[in-house]
């Protein structure tokens, strides 16, 4: 997600506006991502440090920098790194330190410490270069990790990417958002709640004279004290709302250094192009995540097990601990026991946690929580006797891996 | 938990956080207690740290109640090693006992793990130890272990285990506090001088627990804030300075202020570049004295080539000060003199860490060394394997470097907090230890200033 960092905005009175994206900052911005949509695909096999310093080499004018920034992130975010070093270099390290202090300890006072000659001594031990030994020290540090995988969009879609950002990089500071929807569908409302309530943010509903509704939304310390501390879910909120046919958003946020409290405003209409073009995840009410779903069900669906799948309706709730919104339901043919799966996103551990807090404190479901593998969490902190399980999948579930944790919990929950 | 037989008619619920109360008719005495009506879910609710105050009015009033909030236990069994404390470990405790709250302020290497223990091992309450490093939660987790048995919760650091003694960061707390704030009845901030941060204090605010106790060795704060410690923990209830202890609790030390020079090259390019930040500065009417001077000074050199070169030539002069050839030339003798000594040598940042590393081949520590390699680091260091260490800023507190006896500070920030952290790091009392602390200094520059501004402490008259 973008941050405050990489957008441009300015106050206005008591507003806060993003700078304009007309179609010239849209080409603009097209034609930027596009040279470093080339710089990334060529630099696949080369430094993280060789790839910002490719990026800097890209001209833009010192107004641009935010700019420029942020769409770099955006670049970045769909890039792989990975330490790749022939010589460990946490054991190459040891080696090279050890060794110097025994040789700063050999020498007498007027005797000057020889670097090179340590370097030469450990390349010799190893059988390697004094030169690979040197440059192999550091190589695990972030700016030398090797770019091993690009997976990102066209510019174009890029481009409705960083709309989105900018907007939720805004929200990542607000206090609270004022949402009105004037839609006469009510799925798109009862969408909306369900997501409110899955980022355990608190409401207040009313009806509008003119139709539709009038929601008020922040978390349970906002009573108290005004805190962006709600920011990150909000913003996580915006495309929910954005999927309503009709909405606007105003949102109370702090910004800059002087943290000035600030009205920001967005509004929108699904049925016509929005403001911020949707490609991202905006229109789509999380249909990138539902297609997904639906390509998991369909593998599933090609597998032969024992367990009907279908996508859940559930709201899985431990009062006092959270709630958890399932995506499937698996239910064994034979024995009618059900195990729900909830694949988490990659932005958030804190999540994970939440889910390990609730199945800890006794959430009475067999689930089998998807956790990506960038978020760094291992399976084994869900204890092999509790009722659910976690499932680390590496970019994508595997149907075959999902229904081996399926058929685990069902047991563990049976057991219980 | 009811006080009669009465059906419960107030009940208080830990969400979020926070605490919904229902059912309570006493307004005004709900009110003084810290609670306000949420019409968003229909209930008066207060800030989880109002707990004790809440429960206080309700049981004065001898209201019925049912505390559905409170999920913190009372230890089976306490400490089962026990160390005889020095005096002033007793005398603070007895100070800290008085209301089970309260902020104990003791000099680096004097004991506060040790008061810690007693605290807990006094209260028998699940306890959360709140430390600001992973090496210290690390360290934390080891001595608890020993003190009170298996097994020991931490969070933080892909770690998330949760036991009636659990260790976590000032990072994880804020992140996990919502959802764990009613699990502990005391909690421990070490180095409690972080706490009043914007983000963190919210960590205190989500806990109900009724006992606190607050540590560190240099309560003040550069933004005045540490006032905020006697609301989020209590008032200090005990103090001792290092110049008190220094002697027969702590090792002896001296400081050595060494001014190196710029060579000609060096001292053209210094002044060349300082004139060029600094005209920038003054020509946009900048005070880098006021809070908000570094923030402006980055937000106008966005704006123009002019400020782009402006804030180059600010990070030139500043490298320039910073990594001296002649201050790593002093280096390089001060590593042969105590080639048989515990060294630590401080930076300002981890690049320059890293280049001191390079240059010295000597281990280094940052934010970015893992946890094994630390702990590597940390034991062939106290086993004399490894005779110096550098580090940027993570070694700068708490962490127990008992063998380390000289302290280089090849460069730090201007804060006296950090310089008196850094003494301490060399503090612990051994048998003859004499301690040495050098700070190197580029004459001429803008860092002599940054000196005297962070030696203004009782540790360094």
């Amino acid at each position: 997600m973008l941050s405050a960092d990489h957008i441009d905005a300015r106050a206005r009175g008591d507003k806060l506006e993003l700078t304009e994206f007309d179609a010239k900052k849209r080409r603009r911005a097209e034609a930027l991502l596009q040279a470093y949509l080339e710089q990334v695909r060529f630099a696949v096999g080369g430094s993280r440090e060789e790839v910002l310093r490719a990026f800097r080499a890209v001209p833009t004018t010192p107004g641009e920098k935010r700019f420029a920034a942020g769409l770099q992130k955006l670049v970045l975010d769909g890039c792989d790194f990975e330490e790749s070093t022939p010589l460990p270099p946490a054991t190459l390290r040891q080696s090279v330190f050890l060794a110097a202090t025994a040789e700063r300890r050999r020498l007498a006072l007027d005797e000057r410490f020889d670097r090179n000659a340590v370097l030469r001594k450990v390349a010799a031990e190893l059988d390697v270069d004094a030169t690979k030994v040197e440059a192999g020290l550091y190589a695990d540090l972030p700016g030398a990790h090797r770019l091993i995988r690009v997976t990102l969009p066209e510019a174009p879609s890029l481009v409705s990417r960083y709309e989105l950002g900018r907007a939720q990089a805004v929200l990542l500071k607000a206090q609270d958002l004022v949402i009105d929807i004037t839609t006469r569908n009510p799925a798109d409302a009862r969408a909306l709640f369900r997501k409110l309530k899955f980022l355990q943010l608190l409401f207040v509903l009313n009806a509008l004279p003119e139709g539709g509704y009038r929601i008020t939304v922040d978390g349970p310390m906002s009573l108290f004290e005004s805190s962006t501390r709600y920011g990150l879910r909000l913003a996580l909120a915006l495309p929910s709302i954005m999927a309503c046919s009709e909405w606007s958003v105003v949102a109370q946020v702090v910004w800059g250094a002087r943290r000035n409290r600030l009205a920001f405003s967005l509004a929108g209409n699904s049925r016509k192009r929005n403001p911020i073009a949707l490609d991202s995840g905006a229109t789509p009410a999380g249909e990138s995540e539902e297609g997904a779903i639906a390509q998991l069900i369909l593998r599933l669906q090609n597998l032969s097990s024992a367990w009907d799948v279908r996508a859940s309706e559930a709201l899985l709730d431990l009062p006092g601990i959270g709630l958890c919104v399932p995506d499937l339901e698996f239910v064994n043919r034979k024995t009618g026991r059900t195990v729900y799966f909830e694949q988490l996103g990659y932005w958030s551990r804190a999540a994970v946690w939440k889910r390990v807090e609730m199945v800890s404190a006794g959430l009475p479901h067999a689930v089998v929580f998807g956790v990506p593998k960038q978020l760094r969490v291992s399976e084994a902190v869900l204890d092999e006797t509790l009722p659910s399980a976690l499932y680390v999948f590496p970019r994508v579930p595997s149907a075959r891996a999902l229904l081996d944790h399926v058929e685990a919990v069902a047991v563990r929950h049976q057991s219980a | 938990m009811s006080i009669d037989d009465n059906p419960p008619r107030v009940s208080l619920r830990f969400v979020a956080g926070t605490l919904e109360v229902r059912g309570w008719q006493d307004a005004a005495l709900a009110e003084s207690a810290g609670c306000v009506a949420d019409p968003r879910s229909a209930c008066d609710r207060a800030l989880a740290f109002r707990y004790p105050d809440i429960v206080r009015a309700l049981v004065r009033k001898q209201t019925p109640y049912d505390d559905g909030a409170r999920a913190y236990l009372e230890l089976p069994t306490g400490a089962r090693v026990h160390r005889e404390p020095r005096p002033y470990q007793t005398e603070a405790l007895a100070a800290w006992r008085r209301t089970g709250r309260g902020v104990v302020v003791l000099p680096t290497g004097a004991g506060k793990t040790e008061l810690a223990i007693l605290a807990i091992d006094d209260k028998r309450r699940s306890t959360l130890v709140v430390a600001p490093t992973l090496d210290l939660v690390r360290q934390w987790h080891a001595r608890l272990t020993t003190v009170f048995g298996g097994p020991i919760g931490v969070l933080g650091g892909g770690e998330h285990s949760v036991h009636p003694i659990t260790v976590t960061t000032y990072d994880s707390a804020h992140i996990h506090m919502e959802h764990l704030g009613a699990r502990f009845g005391l909690i421990v901030f070490d180095e409690c001088h972080h706490l009043p941060g914007e983000s963190y204090a919210h960590a205190a605010r989500m806990a109900i627990a009724p006992f606190r106790l607050g540590l560190t060795a240099t309560p003040e704060r550069s933004d005045g804030r540490e006032s905020d410690l006697a609301t989020l923990i209590g008032p200090t209830v005990y103090r001792k300075d290092i110049s008190e202890l220094a002697g027969e609790y702590l090792s002896e030390y001296q400081t050595v202020r060494v001014i190196v020079d710029l060579d000609e090259e060096e001292r053209l390019a210094y002044d060349e570049a300082r004139a060029e930040y600094v005209g920038f500065i003054a020509r946009n009417n900048i005070a880098m004295s006021q809070a908000d001077g570094w923030s402006r000074f980055i937000m106008m050199a966005s704006r123009s080539a002019v400020g782009q070169q402006a804030l180059a030539a600010y990070r030139r002069q500043r490298e320039l000060a910073f990594t001296a050839p002649a201050k790593l030339d002093y280096l390089e003798a001060l590593l042969s003199q105590h080639r048989d000594d515990r060294m630590l040598v401080f930076t300002q940042d981890n690049a320059t860490c890293h280049r001191v590393a390079l240059r010295f081949l000597i281990p280094a520590i940052t934010h970015h060394t893992r946890v094994s390699e630390r702990t590597h680091v940390l034991e062939k260091f106290s086993e004399g394997q490894y005779g110096a260490i550098c580090t940027s800023k993570v070694l700068n507190e708490g962490v127990d470097l008992p063998s380390a006896n000289v302290a280089v500070v090849l460069s730090g920030s201007g804060s006296v907090r950090e310089h008196v952290q850094r003494l301490g790091r060399i503090l612990r009392k051994g048998e003859g230890k004499q301690a040495l602390l050098y700070e190197l200094i580029t004459g001429g520059t803008s860092e002599a200033g940054t000196s005297a501004r962070r030696r203004e402490h009782e540790a360094y008259r």
